[in-house]
């Protein structure tokens, strides 16, 4: 969901990268006080693996693709606002490095994918999580999962129709009806990963306390 | 996590790209799906990866992250 260069306008794009870059700054300074010694090298495992995972597009119906965003996976295991960083670390290297997501757009694809996408999957994650079991856990990462990529979905609508490329009549639906499909396949590969690290290593999760 | 399970991971995944990469989807994804059919795609280049950018890349990102998550400590309260 990387909005290229030329999508978007002027002023969407200098307020898109405002609020992102004020996020940015407010989870830099509530990640530093939550963070935990393990998570250092656990930050830089999750940049990778979505950076990789980001590359493998898989098809969704004829002709259209999907991809993991990875935002719920990395909020289950960092906290959302480790989850906000790493996300972002990996988009801007996406769009500085590897020319994939418009430098312009740098902004609007932070806060679609990386703000939105970990702060509401996280709400949703521990919204749903009325008890610790495996079922439940992986239940609630399947809906924030499903939920995180409707919100960027939504997000970038609404970025596209302020741009006046398009009118909201008209990308919103689309891109909400395509990205319903594709949310799928985020909760299913967010829950297998997950549902590997709760056999494996469950004391990787994510806790307040 | 030890230095022996980062190695690992970072292995595994470089495999999985390894395997995976090739048979990527390389029809649009969403975003360019509906902008192709709504007509406001203005000739956007495909990044089209590489396998060695991949690689390359899965390891810079791993260094950056831990990076990032070393100046959180440094700035830890």
């Amino acid at each position: 969901m990387h909005i290229p260069d030329g999508f978007l306008s002027a002023s969407v794009v200098l307020s898109t990268c405002a609020v992102s870059f004020g996020v940015l700054g407010f989870c830099l300074k509530k990640a530093a006080t939550r963070l935990k010694d393990r998570m250092v090298p656990l930050m830089g495992v999750m940049s990778a693996f979505i950076f990789a995972a980001q590359m493998l597009n898989f098809p969704v119906v004829s002709g259209t693709s999907g991809h993991l965003i990875g935002a719920v996976l990395a909020a289950v295991l960092l906290g959302p606002f480790g989850a906000v960083l790493v996300v972002s670390v990996v988009l801007i290297a996406q769009c500085l490095i590897f020319q994939d997501g418009g430098v312009t757009a740098l902004g609007a694809n932070i806060l679609n994918m990386a703000v939105l996408g970990c702060l509401s999957g996280y709400f949703v994650y521990k919204a749903a999580l009325w008890r610790k079991t495996h079922g439940c856990i992986l239940f609630g990462v399947a809906l924030a999962s499903w939920i995180s990529v409707e919100a960027s979905a939504l997000a970038a609508s609404l970025e596209l129709a302020f741009s006046g490329i398009v009118p909201l009549g008209m990308v919103l639906p689309a891109m909400i009806g395509i990205h319903a499909l594709i949310g799928i396949g985020e909760a299913i590969l967010t829950c297998l990963v997950i549902s590997f690290i709760l056999k494996v290593r469950p004391d990787l999760m994510y806790s307040d306390s | 996590m030890r230095k022996r399970d980062i190695v690992f991971i970072l292995f595994f995944i470089c495999v999985f790209l390894f395997i995976l990469l090739p048979h990527a989807s390389e029809w649009p994804d969403g975003l360019e799906r509906v902008a192709q059919d709504k007509g406001f795609l203005h000739k956007t280049e495909n990044a089209g990866f590489s396998l060695g950018s991949g690689l390359f890349g899965t390891l810079l990102l791993f260094l950056l992250g831990v990076g990032m998550g070393l100046l959180l400590k440094n700035k830890r309260p």
